[in-house]
């Protein structure tokens, strides 16, 4: 009996202190529970459907057929151009980028519907990597010689760990994520970043708040600061810090990678209620943000409250939610790129397609995501087509030499030229929960928006010369 | 009295003083654990199986309790009952759902190991975990499922500190769960119970039906589980359970090591001592140079700590062996 109290005891004190002290990256780093569950499994191939095509691609020229390059992935004979997806479809986030693969899904199925890439389907293939990065760079290895292009890369550490094999293989890869590292010419020599990276979120937000308070009569505002550690965590709380310093704002707590995944985050809102600040800034993901802020507002306390976009759930303003009240108050969300909600020829654009192609898939924010990131391949795929060369290096350099994209108003134009602070995107939706359209299904993400494309003159001055965190 | 007086005053110089708030909020969370302990407890004296699928139980029993309280809404759908009320029997429907949980995993997964190396038997239970937290979390999605509790986010101020009423709500309701597992251990069934744990092969002579008991102690183990998950799941913690609710229960495991892994009495001591020992790290021991994420590092510190002074835990049974 002896050695059995021993044996648990030492097994179970050395795995649990490890997973207690494993800063651990993959799990605080991104969002985890801010949608709604995906109901689609990304199929391997997008099939061409019956219907009447909306967007009509020239058909493919031959003689033009003779003069295109190309190395992997593009089969002029067959008409087929295969595209690598790099998805956590049933991981941690995988609720989230099941969505995004709908959209994406979706997107290529009305251009193939429409004749292709001037004749040749696109083909998209999916691998599951669970959001393990083992798995992120096997599955890369696996696709690079079969794929022109990886149409998406979920994760910033898992795109890190591939990032020196794109640069190395010369290949293309739009990452699904917000890191502010993206913009480095250093970092993203293989990448077509897309949306306000985290910490110009942070720095509109805050700018947003400030003003909000000084406007009602705030004579200083104060703020109180808590995120996860990691990339996602730390590159949004340095630019909260920097959006502060920048207004002379005394941050009066400071808990940047404070908030753990499974551990206590009950201290970290009980010391924001006790810093007394105006304005608290949390990047976490909607679980923890729950613990920090209910911790907070149980001790009596009132704040405006914001964060990254990864925070909100929709589940926080749902009707038998105990804090939708407090959070309907309080809280001031953001978003990368328009809402499903508005109106505009992107979203009415959007809404077609998914009717027509995925009307069992939820209509949720995360599928314009795929949209954008389908739209800036396809105009990459364009591009090299029109150039000629539709190698894996030709779409890198054709990719790269986008101008101006146009996402009809899904998301502000990007482009891939010039320097880093012209290339940086800057502008954000601000948002407020909405219980009331929530229970009437008029926003199945539970928000209104306040500010379209909104950049604060603070985010609009910031230059950027390296990552706000810097990736070890 | 006096130092009532003292205690009181000292907080009140701080309105809502942090220390104040880091205790209620370690009590708090220190009632979870010591529920979570004392089924893992009761399960491991009676049948000396360490269940690894504790915070699979505490998930599992967590989101049944929704689905009764909420999709089902029961007996709301049926009957035009007070809030509380109402709560309450969807709780105590959970709780005997929870309860043949137990059992039936009992049964089916651990029955057929009687007899067997305990290793395997902890192995087994893994097993149990990951069959069990696979299906819950496939269940639950990405979003929490509320538990719809009566509270809401209701608080009590008390001059010194201001506590949430579902905390308030979780001390009665551990203090009455001790008290009924405390007399328990004093019933007939109860007794049985212990001579199994002390005895397998002198109780099953002695008339006691040893299966039974098994299974007994794995509905107990379920339902204490499955109070520790929902009020893991309330406000001001959370808006509803989530699939890592689990956590909670590995969260548990120094408790249960500290106060002694056959105590209920420990389990109770560990767990309060464990909760509050966290809540004050992660209130003070903030400092840079401690790092991220040291107060989760606290427990298993103290745990050590405590071992290394009574290898059994500060309430377990010390057992000596003929070298």
């Amino acid at each position: 009996m002896k050695t059995n109290f021993k044996w648990l005891a030492v097994v179970m004190a050395v795995t649990l202190i490890a997973a207690a002290c494993g800063g651990d990256e993959e799990e605080a780093e991104a969002p985890a529970t801010t949608v709604a569950p995906a109901t689609t499994a990304a199929p391997a191939t997008t099939a061409a459907p019956e219907e009447e095509p909306m967007d009509e691609e020239e058909p493919m020229d031959e003689e033009m057929d003779m003069m295109i390059a190309t190395d992997i992935g593009v089969d002029l004979e067959a008409g087929v151009i295969k595209v690598g997806m790099l998805t956590d479809l049933t991981g941690p986030f995988g609720g989230l980028v099941g969505l995004v693969a709908a959209g994406v899904n979706a997107y290529w199925a009305d251009v193939n519907a429409g004749g292709g890439i001037h004749g040749m389907q696109v083909e998209l293939d999916y691998r599951d990597t669970v959001y393990s990065v083992d798995n992120h760079v096997l599955f890369y290895e696996e696709l690079k010689d079969k794929v022109v292009a990886f149409g998406h890369s979920t994760g910033s550490p898992h795109t890190v760990a591939i990032r020196e094999d794109l640069e190395a293989d010369g290949i293309l890869a739009i990452p699904l994520t917000w890191y502010s590292g993206w913009s480095d010419p250093a970092l993203n020599a293989n990448l077509v970043p897309h949306g306000a990276p985290y910490c110009i979120e942070a720095m509109n937000l805050v700018g947003y708040l400030h003003d909000v308070l000084v406007a009602q009569g705030v004579d200083n505002p104060t703020i109180a600061i808590a995120s996860f550690p990691g990339d996602y965590g730390l590159d949004s709380a340095v630019g909260a810090t920097l959006g502060a310093d920048a207004l002379g704002m005394e941050v009066v707590y400071d808990g940047s990678g404070n908030i753990i995944p499974g551990q206590d985050n009950a201290p970290i809102g009980n010391a924001i209620a006790q810093s007394g600040a105006d304005i608290v800034w949390v990047t976490a993901n909607a679980a923890t943000f729950t613990e920090v802020y209910g911790a907070a507002i149980s001790q009596g306390f009132e704040a405006l409250w914001s964060g990254a976009t990864p925070n909100w759930s929709p589940a926080l303003v749902a009707p038998d939610s105990p804090i939708k009240d407090a959070v309907a108050r309080d809280y001031y969300g953001s978003i990368y790129f328009s809402p499903i909600i508005e109106n505009n020829p992107g979203t009415e654009f959007l809404r077609e397609l998914m009717a027509t192609y995925a009307p069992e898939v939820p209509l949720i924010d995360y599928v314009v995501e795929g949209f954008i990131e389908a739209m800036i391949l396809h105009e990459a795929l364009n591009i090299a087509y029109e150039n000629g060369d539709m190698t894996q290096g030709g779409v890198l350099a054709a990719a790269k030499s986008i101008e101006e994209i146009d996402f009809r108003g899904l998301a502000p134009t990007e482009s891939y030229v010039g320097g880093a602070n012209e290339r940086l995107q800057r502008q954000i939706w601000i948002t407020r929960p909405d219980p009331d359209a929530l229970a009437a299904g008029t926003s199945p993400t539970g928000i209104s928006v306040i500010e379209r494309a909104y950049t604060h003159p603070i985010a609009a001055d910031y230059v950027f010369e390296e990552a706000c965190y810097k990736l070890s | 009295m006096t130092v009532e007086f003292f205690v009181a005053g000292f907080l009140a110089q701080t309105e809502h003083s942090q220390l104040a708030g880091a205790i209620v909020s370690g009590l708090s969370l220190g009632t979870i654990y010591a529920l979570l302990a004392m089924g893992f407890v009761i399960i491991f004296k009676a049948t000396q199986v360490v269940n690894f699928a504790h915070g699979a139980l505490a998930t599992v029993g967590a989101f049944i309790t929704a689905g009764v309280a909420v999709e089902l809404n029961f007996p709301g759908r049926f009957l035009d009952v007070p809030p509380l009320l109402g709560w309450s029997v969807s709780v105590l429907t959970a709780l005997v759902l929870s309860a043949l949980m137990g059992i039936l995993l009992e049964r089916v997964f651990l029955r057929p190991m009687v007899g067997e190396d305990l290793f395997s038997v902890a192995i087994v239970t893994l097993g149990m975990n990951v069959i069990l937290m696979t299906i819950v979390t496939d269940y639950i999605g990405p979003d929490p499922r509320s538990m719809a509790d009566p509270w809401g986010d209701a608080v009590a101020d008390l001059g010194f500190v201001i506590v949430a009423h579902t905390e308030i709500a979780q001390f009665v309701v551990a203090v009455a769960l001790v008290l009924l597992v405390a007399a328990f251990f004093r019933s007939r069934t109860g007794i049985a119970m212990r001579a199994t744990a002390f005895d397998q092969e002198a109780a099953r002579a002695q008339g006691i039906k040893v299966g039974a008991i098994f299974a007994i102690a794995w509905a107990i183990g379920a339902v204490l589980a499955t109070v520790g998950g929902i009020f893991g799941s309330v406000y001001p913690r959370r808006v509803g359970v989530y699939s890592d609710t689990a956590l909670l229960a590995f969260r548990a495991f120094p408790a249960i090591i500290l106060g002694g892994l056959d105590s209920v009495v420990g389990a109770v001591v560990g767990g309060l001592s464990v909760g509050v020992a966290e809540a004050l790290a992660g209130s003070y021991l903030n400092h840079p140079w401690f790092g991220t994420g040291f107060s989760g590092i606290v427990p298993y510190l103290l745990m050590v700590g405590v071992l290394f002074i009574r290898p059994y835990g500060i309430f377990g049974t010390e057992e000596i062996r003929r070298v």
